[in-house]
């Protein structure tokens, strides 16, 4: 029990995100959930567990296999009134649905010159590191952020996802939330049972420290945390939570105290999420800087091959030889 | 009113010191008329007036350092007309990470004046605040201030001065900046040996009588005689561009002469040595060594020389290494020339003998090559009719 | 080596396509098709009249939409309509008021049945303040027109029809009985949005009536490239659903037909109706047929058979109309069509602040960076 009296039970990201579905659709009856096998069998990584039982049929909906579909049908259904949760199975089957995601989900306020809202939460499992080859692994945040129109959410802890999931779901915004597959079974917290939300466009100081500036997201929070404790120099962590909108302030704040940045991010480095940071900060605190800024990203290849997969992802070494490499321009 | 700036005088040049001001602050001063001396690495050079007017404000004053760009003065101009600016600055390239940039400026910190210890030599932050600090320090010295920090630890006015501190400025700062340069730069190699000049002694003391008013010295010899094995040996006669990774080999052949005057050593420029005769050389070196010592060298006197020569022996001494005149790629000393006993056809003899030492830079010739440069070098002046073929 | 189907394997294992009749009731010189004329529903003489008159508004303003365009009064590309004023309307009369459209690209004449203003409509085209859309999008691109039950679209069609299928479970769910009716071309049923529509309508039964306006082309591309068979209504029965055939250029086939599949979506679930029709002018401004991918011939023999002279025809036969009503109604159509415009172009143009609005709920730090 935590001091508000609320139960802490302790959760890994998985189950904080089908609690916060179990909630929403709780106390909002316009809220439905649906994708493929998220019904009777509770999804494939069982973050819809317990809905279909509960909510029935009508509201939790095994879909035909058609990510367009998927889609698609969730922009009608919100345009109606709904507030859709579609599940993608795995964010690389997404591109079935580009048309739809990015053409008219994402425009569809803008084109109907505000006349219609698309209250869309996308959720799906990316990312690598769990040996699942080139169709299981990917990390397209950077396609749905040049969208323009879709909010994109990425959380590392299940704290911060059950909170974020809340407010994307709250939102009337088309939300695009991803869900570190790494993480999803470990680590565990305390997630406080019952309502909170964590806001959208908020980053989080996981560490502070006054040399270098690490900003990350997802899968990478944990490896950049053990990096900044192992470092010789104080290393401050910056979690960004939510891509669109991202938190330049915060970050900005945080590297005109340190003068040295460092961008850490799964997917490829090139035209990577990881460019548009670099670029705001080169434009924007520019004579604060004492060092280059840097990337460590994945590499510019498919990501990710499964006898490569672990070669793939930066370390907790890599970003300390980073950190170092930093701390050389004193 | 128009800023009077240090012009930039090409050649690398990035500063000077202000010698001697012509005019005190209030004078008036016409267009061309001759404002300041400033001495560079290479010479003392007078700058003109850039306009006509009153000199409201001199900034740079006698003794100081000014960096090319620098204003050295403000002209309130009289007479209507378009000011003369000075050349467009030429800044130097200097790497600096951003912040450090923008310390150095709040600062008031020359970045070029500012030695970087990053990564491939960039200035960092730490190496502006570090400048900083010795910048402080150095002015604290050279201006007693009332209100001054306290004393470094070196001094200690209880006890008597064990040492005395001479600032290095002009033409001693010229000479160390650029024998540094020259030793870090270039890895030195050598090559000695004895040249029998008994023949040349004698051809000197004949052709004494033919040389009018100039005065005849070895020197002109030994520049002809070292054109003429540079021909043999061009390699000697180059460069070494590291940027590049390429050896610049020279098709001309400008001869230093290092000639010592009171300030210092100078090295006078032989231009195109290759044409001209042994008299001419005498003649052109005669003249300008006097300018030398006089301090009144132009610019063009001592620029672009492609290999030097310098004379050792004068004072005392067998033989000695001296430094290559960067960015040349080799220098020749010659010692003094002396009457020693030595085997001639058989017989034990005294003749006339002189050491040679040849600096090279080790990047871009190796030993054996200086040693056969060395000896057509050797060759040409014990069979100084040998020249006769230079001509 | 030749299989003779029913032979080398039993025929009840087996399943092919079947090609229905298309439903005829108005014949071009005016005159009906006697045991079709009774089926279904049957319209009154007042409602016959007025879909007349909605059929010759639809095509005036088509009419000056296509001068204006000319003129670069119309801003952006504009889909001209003319053949397809039957199938608009006919549909449109089918439709209750509380029933939901999902237009496509050449609905024209169907906007106006709906109830969306002239002045509206050019307010669009000349991309001026009073467009729902704020001049985003081109002159047929339907993006706001929420307030007359319109759903979104935008160009790369076949996204409306799996959101018009979205939206009727979304009514559905609100326990509502409206109907979605979606439309689209012959070419647009090949897309994924098309088919992904038709299984998730089908298997969650839901009120759509999907229109397909056949008009044999898709752009130059000729509908015996969109499908292998000749009727695409056929394609309704691979998803399980009911298909309907009819002559979209003969208003009382539509009416009839639609009538029909509107009040089946209704209470059954979805269905294909097929309204074989023709396109007299171009795809849009920036097509020219006539030149390169059509038949003259062809053009004429179908302007011979023109929805609106078969409605006139029949109209005056049955003294519903006098020749001098006919007349005033074309003028009527044009005035209002030419006065509504002239209102539009003294209107404001959408002031640039508007290219940054609508990105979100709430303004992003991003949008204006």
């Amino acid at each position: 029990m935590d001091n508000q009296g609320l139960a802490m039970p302790v959760l890994n990201m998985a189950k904080a995100i089908n609690a916060a579905l179990h909630e929403e659709m709780e106390r909002d009856p316009s809220v439905v959930v649906l994708g493929e096998d998220v019904g009777k069998r509770g999804g494939v990584f069982l973050v819809t567990e317990g809905l279909y039982e509960r909510f029935g049929p009508s509201r939790v909906i095994d879909t035909p296999l058609s990510e367009g579909g998927i889609i698609g049908f969730a922009m009608g259904m919100a345009m109606a009134g709904l507030r859709p949760v579609a599940e993608i199975q795995f964010v690389d089957f997404i591109w079935l649905g580009a048309d739809e995601l990015i053409n008219h989900l994402a425009k569809l306020r803008y084109r109907s010159g505000g006349n219609y809202a698309a209250p869309v939460v996308v959720r799906s499992p990316y990312g690598a590191g769990v040996k699942s080859g080139l169709y299981h692994s990917q990390s397209p945040e950077a396609h749905f952020a040049h969208a323009l129109g879709l909010k994109v959410v990425v959380p590392s802890t299940p704290y911060d996802a059950k909170g974020l999931l809340k407010s994307a779901i709250r939102g009337n915004d088309p939300v695009v939330f991803l869900e570190p597959k790494l993480l999803y079974r470990a680590p565990r917290e305390e997630v406080p049972e019952g309502d909170y939300t964590v806001p959208l466009g908020k980053a989080r100081v996981v560490a502070e420290g006054d040399d270098v500036t690490v900003v990350t997201y997802g899968s990478m929070v944990h490896r950049a945390v053990e990096a900044a404790k192992r470092a010789k120099a104080s290393v401050e962590v910056i979690d960004l939570r939510t891509l669109v909108p991202w938190d330049a302030e915060t970050v900005l704040k945080s590297v005109k105290k340190t003068g040295r940045v460092l961008i850490v991010h799964e997917a490829p480095k090139f035209a990577g999420f990881g460019a548009e940071i670099a670029a705001t900060v080169a434009e924007k605190a520019i004579d604060y800087l004492r060092a280059p800024i840097r990337r460590v990203a994945g590499p510019n290849v498919h990501q990710s091959p499964v006898a490569h997969d672990e070669l793939y992802m930066p370390t907790v070494e890599k970003i300390l030889a980073a950190v170092e490499e930093l701390m050389g321009y004193d | 009113m128009i800023e009077f700036k240090f012009p930039d005088l090409g050649e690398g040049l990035v500063e000077g010191e202000v010698v001697k001001w012509h005019k005190r602050e209030g004078d008036f001063v016409k267009e061309g008329e001759d404002l300041v001396d400033v001495m560079t690495e290479k010479a003392t050079v007078t700058l003109p007036s850039p306009a006509t007017g009153r000199i409201v404000k001199i900034l740079a004053k006698e003794g100081e350092v000014v960096k090319v760009g620098q204003v050295l003065c403000i002209i309130e101009e009289a007479a209507p007309g378009a000011p003369v600016e000075a050349k467009a600055e030429a800044r130097p390239e200097v790497r600096a990470m951003p912040a450090a940039r923008r310390l150095a400026k709040e600062l008031g910190l020359d970045l070029s004046k500012v030695a970087g210890t990053g990564p491939g030599g960039v200035i960092t932050v730490e190496d502006v605040r570090r400048a900083a600090e010795a910048a402080k320090r150095e002015t604290g010295a050279a201006e007693a201030k009332p209100a001054a920090p306290a004393p470094p630890a070196e001094e200690r006015p209880a006890q008597p001065l064990r040492e005395e501190r001479i600032p290095v400025r002009g033409v001693r700062r010229a000479v160390a900046e650029k024998m540094k340069k020259s030793k870090s730069q270039i890895p030195h190699a050598y090559h000695v040996d004895e040249v029998d000049v008994t023949e040349l002694v004698k051809l000197r003391e004949k052709l004494k009588a033919y040389a009018g008013d100039v005065r005849l010295t070895y020197t002109p010899f030994f520049v002809k005689a070292a054109v003429a094995a540079l021909k043999k040996y061009p390699l000697l006669n180059a460069s070494f561009d590291e940027e590049r990774g390429e050896i610049v080999v020279k098709k001309y052949f400008n001869i230093g002469v290092a000639v010592d005057t009171e300030n210092g050593l100078v090295v006078v420029v032989v231009k195109d040595a290759d044409s001209k005769s042994i008299l001419e050389v005498a003649r052109e070196l005669q003249e300008k060594s006097a300018r030398a010592r006089e301090g009144k060298l132009s610019l063009d006197d001592v620029r672009d020389s492609t290999f030097t020569i310098t004379n050792i022996g004068a004072i005392g001494g067998l033989w000695g290494l001296a430094v290559v005149n960067y960015p040349e790629t080799a220098i020749l000393a010659t010692g003094r020339i002396v009457k020693r006993p030595r085997v001639y056809e058989g017989q034990v003899v005294p003749r006339d003998v002189m050491y040679v030492a040849v600096s090279f830079d080790h990047r871009v010739v190796d030993g054996g090559y200086v040693a056969r440069f060395t000896n057509a070098f050797k060759e040409l002046l014990e069979s100084p009719d040998l020249l006769v073929l230079n001509l | 080596m030749e299989v003779e189907v029913g032979k080398e394997f039993p025929a009840r294992y087996m399943v092919e396509a079947r090609e229905p009749e298309v439903f005829t009731v108005l014949k071009p010189d005016g005159d009906v098709v006697e045991e079709n004329y009774g089926v279904g529903y049957k319209p009154s003489w007042e409602e016959l009249v007025s879909a007349y008159k909605y059929m010759v508004l639809g095509r005036a303003l088509d009419k000056y939409a296509l001068l204006y365009h000319r003129m670069g009064k119309v801003k952006s590309t504009y889909a001209p309509h003319e053949g397809h004023e039957a199938a608009d309307v006919g549909t449109a009369m089918a439709l209750r008021p509380e029933d939901w459209i999902a237009p496509y690209y050449r609905n024209l004449t169907l906007l106006l049945v709906r109830g969306v203003p002239l002045e509206v409509l050019w307010a669009k085209f000349m991309a001026k303040l009073g467009d729902p859309d704020k001049g985003r999008n081109l002159a047929v691109e339907w993006g706001g027109f929420r307030q007359w039950r319109l759903l979104s679209f935008g160009a790369p069609i076949g996204h409306h029809l799996i959101a018009a299928a979205g939206f009727a479970y979304g009514l559905r769910y609100r326990g509502g009985r409206e109907v979605v009716a979606a439309y689209v071309g012959d070419g647009g049923t090949s897309t994924n949005g098309f088919y992904s529509s038709l299984i998730f309508s089908s298997v969650f039964s839901l009120p759509v009536a999907i229109f397909i306006y056949n008009n044999g082309y898709a752009i130059s591309v000729p509908s015996s490239r969109q499908s292998k068979t000749k009727r695409l209504a056929t394609r309704a029965a691979g998803f399980g659903v009911l298909g309907i055939a009819a002559d979209g250029m003969d208003l009382l086939a539509t009416l009839k037909a639609a009538k029909f599949a509107v009040e089946y979506a209704r209470s059954n679930g979805p269905v294909l109706v097929e309204l074989v029709t023709y396109r007299f002018g171009p795809h849009t401004t920036a097509d020219d047929p006539q030149t390169k991918y059509r038949d003259r011939a062809e053009v004429e023999e179908a302007k011979s058979r023109d929805p609106v002279a078969r409605l006139e025809k029949f109209l005056l036969r049955n003294g519903l109309l006098s020749e001098g009503e006919v007349k005033s109604i074309w003028q009527e159509a044009e005035e209002r069509v030419k006065s509504a415009a002239k209102q539009a172009e003294s209107l404001p143009d959408v002031p640039p602040e508007e290219l940054y609005t609508d990105m979100f709920e709430e303004e992003v730090w991003i949008t204006r960076d």
